[in-house]
């Protein structure tokens, strides 16, 4: 039995074409109930937006097309920028976190890993629920970041646009490279990032949601660590190197997990938001599985 | 190709300086980051040797907000953020005053990240 709740959300899907402003729409959300057997969530367990990306390996295959054609239009302008996606692994992992879905991480990788990716498995730039999106390309953080946004994002308000120039003497043109690679490659990508982080947002607002989160916050106080979130462990070892104290933190989450159940609680709330949205717009979330689609083909031109 | 003048200079000689011990007086390694989602720059992260002090500027009007985290090779770590809105700073005082500090900048909805750029560094 569900509760029909008046909890409105805005915003599903956007358009990612640089300059556009996200498509908006309003949906009224069902208040999930969570019955006494709540199902397992596990690492193999899958979630119903899950059916509207392509699978890890052609999101890699379409950001590293996309990424060097905007390492090509960057190098014209004489700005060696090598771009990032989040589907493009580092070369080096030492910084970056274990990427699987927040709640799974099992005992093995936290006492050899703890937060931290390992150097085959999945991986995040930072702990947490971060939300990996095929159109997040980005240029690198370096020194000349100023340049390089330029050459990225074109011209900003006071830039002088005729600061760098290709080879025949040509500006960067409004919208920088990511605007032209845009227009070679053709079709927007739609994303659902939108939808996933305010649902995420709102499966952490249920109240059975609260009081598994809550028990795991006590059962880590007990082991002697104070955290408000469950993303917090890992979110506050981002960008740190592994140390024996992150090993320790994380193998109590993981037993805490397991003994507040907060993940199988999460997650159940968390799917039944998820089928909402679907079954109420079916046709926004296969366009989005449709854009990834037509993308990829256009890149493999 | 011309490079009419090199915006970041300015920065790049002070970390040369500072590593290299030839700087006169405090050395200045201030160094920065956008983050940005979907083709739009939304958030800065600037580090100031001067002061010690990490900034998170959100730069754009978007509902988004912005978060920075940070470690040191002192072994500190943090996570700043900012969810005040458009125009605005927040900024922390970073503990130590020798080694670097590594930073990144996020883009924020309350309890997800939905972008983040690798990591920066500069000398304390």
């Amino acid at each position: 039995m569900r509760t029909r709740g008046t909890i409105a959300v805005a915003g599903l899907l956007a358009l990612m074409t640089a300059g556009c402003a996200p498509q908006t729409a309003t949906t009224a959300w069902v208040t999930p109930e969570v019955g006494a057997d709540v199902p397992a969530f596990t690492a193999q367990s899958t979630l119903p937006f899950d059916a509207f990306h392509l699978d890890v390996a052609d999101l890699e295959a379409m950001q590293s097309a996309e990424v060097a054609r905007l390492d090509a239009c960057a190098a014209r302008y004489g700005v060696d920028a090598v771009y990032s996606g989040d589907y493009l692994r580092p070369a080096d992992l030492s910084r970056s976190m274990w990427g699987g879905r927040p709640g799974t991480l099992d005992e093995a990788h936290a006492a050899e890993y703890g937060y931290h990716a390992s150097p085959t498995g999945e991986w995040a730039p930072v702990g947490g629920f971060y939300l990996k999106d095929p159109s997040n390309i980005l240029p690198p953080p370096d020194a000349s970041g100023e340049l390089t946004a330029l050459v990225t994002y074109g011209p900003a308000d006071g830039d002088d646009p005729t600061e760098l120039t290709d080879g025949s003497g040509e500006p960067v043109p409004a919208g920088g490279c990511l605007r032209e690679v845009e227009g070679e490659i053709g079709g927007a990508l739609i994303s659902d990032v939108d939808i996933r982080s305010e649902l995420i947002n709102l499966t952490f607002e249920h109240r059975d949601v609260v009081a598994a989160v809550g028990a795991w916050s006590t059962c880590m106080a007990t082991a002697g660590y104070d955290y408000d979130t469950v993303q917090g462990p890992a979110e506050s070892f981002s960008l740190s190197l592994l140390s024996d104290a992150e090993i320790a933190v994380a193998l109590a989450d993981v037993r805490c997990t397991g003994e507040s159940g907060w993940a199988d609680v999460f997650y159940a709330v968390l799917t039944d938001y998820q089928q909402q949205a679907v079954d109420q717009n079916p046709g926004d979330f296969a366009a989005v599985l449709d854009s990834q689609t037509a993308r990829l083909e256009a890149l493999g031109r | 190709m011309q490079k009419k003048k090199r915006l970041a200079a300015a920065a790049v000689v002070g970390l040369s300086l500072a590593l290299s011990g030839v700087g006169v007086g405090v050395a200045q390694a201030d160094n920065s980051v956008t983050g940005s989602y979907g083709g739009l720059t939304r958030i800065t992260v600037s580090y100031t040797s001067s002061s010690n002090t990490l900034a998170v500027r959100d730069i754009r009007e978007d509902g988004y907000g912005g978060r920075s985290i940070w470690s040191t090779s002192g072994g500190s770590t943090g996570v700043k953020d900012n969810s005040n809105g458009n125009g605005t700073t927040t900024t922390t005082t970073i503990p130590g005053s020798s080694g670097t500090i590594a930073f990144n900048a996020c883009v924020k909805n309350n309890s997800t990240t939905i972008a983040c750029t690798g990591y920066v560094s500069s000398t304390l």
